[in-house]
């Protein structure tokens, strides 16, 4: 912004220089420009916004990640059920967890976590269920935990799947 | 403000690759339930080198012998193509590129030994398992 200043009559050079800075320190009626108040609380904003986007993207990543792992261990869950299908013996499929040491849970080439199944009775309710079932030993439930261990968290997938009471 | 700049273009990349891995994941599934839902109908199976034995191909039929299904690697655009019912090609499952599509088979059981896709970003996506026949 340009301003001037007009020499009053009777005064010197040295009264027009003094005006002259007055006049750049105060602000103009009128002027454009932010307070140092509305620069740090803009500052502020714009910080909290790019660390909750950051954490955004960190988050959405990290979940993209973990389905990735999570595809490949319910792919080992619905082999696990078709190997018990087609090959289970009467002890794969004997009430407990099975096997004795879980089986690795291999991805990309690496371990990164564990396979293990249990069997455990299930009650159909389509003869009654509780006391008034006299054999409540209708079926037997599987259930396979695919277990694995990515970073600091661990997380697992569980499926389950009815199979006859007897091989 | 080159912090701002660095941010929104890097940002950009993750949600670029981000996407494009979600997507290549999604696709895979996609096979593998077209190939799972088929199998467990099937009576019978053959697999065959499309052109080697790591790209494959596997030829789905019912009881009476006829093919109802039919996925391969197709060389020319290394995607998984599909087909029912002895007709013209239909077309890719997915965009992502397929780089192994193997198979194996014990009795009635039919192992997709790797289903692996590779994104446009460059990230890889690995599936397994393993199909019984049931005929129904």
């Amino acid at each position: 912004m340009v301003t001037r200043s007009r020499p009053n009559p009777g005064q010197g050079a040295s009264s027009k220089t003094t005006d002259q800075a007055a006049s750049s320190r105060i602000p103009q009626r009128g002027a454009d420009g932010f307070s140092l108040i509305e620069v740090l609380v803009s500052i502020l904003i714009t910080v909290i916004s790019v660390v909750g986007l950051a954490s955004l993207f960190g988050n959405g990543r990290a979940l993209i990640n973990h389905y990735e792992v999570a595809r490949a261990a319910n792919g080992v869950a619905q082999q696990r059920f078709e190997l018990l299908g087609r090959t289970g013996t009467s002890g794969d499929l004997s009430i407990g967890s099975h096997p004795s040491t879980p089986n690795p849970f291999v991805y990309g080439g690496a371990t990164i976590g564990t396979e293990s199944w249990t069997v455990a009775w299930y009650d159909d309710p389509i003869d009654r269920t509780g006391v008034a079932d006299s054999n409540p030993n209708d079926l037997k439930l599987v259930a396979v935990s695919v277990k694995w261990g990515q970073g600091a968290q661990a997380d697992s997938v569980r499926l389950t799947r009815l199979f006859p009471a007897s091989p | 403000m080159l912090g701002i700049v660095f941010f929104y273009l890097s940002s950009q990349a993750a949600w670029l690759e981000g996407s494009t891995q979600a997507i290549s994941q999604r696709e895979a599934s996609v096979i593998l339930g077209a190939l799972t839902d088929s199998l467990r109908r099937a009576s019978s199976v053959s697999v065959f080198n499309s052109p080697d034995t790591l790209h494959q191909g596997i030829s789905i039929r019912d009881a009476s012998g006829t093919e109802f299904f039919r996925v391969w690697w197709n060389s020319s655009d290394s995607l998984v193509h599909e087909k029912v019912r002895g007709g013209s090609d239909l077309g890719a499952i997915g965009r992502s590129k397929v780089e192994t599509f193997r198979f194996g088979r014990a009795d009635s059981l039919v192992e997709l030994r790797l289903l692996q896709l590779r994104s446009p970003s460059g990230e890889r996506v690995k599936l397994t398992t393993t199909v019984n026949l049931y005929n129904r």
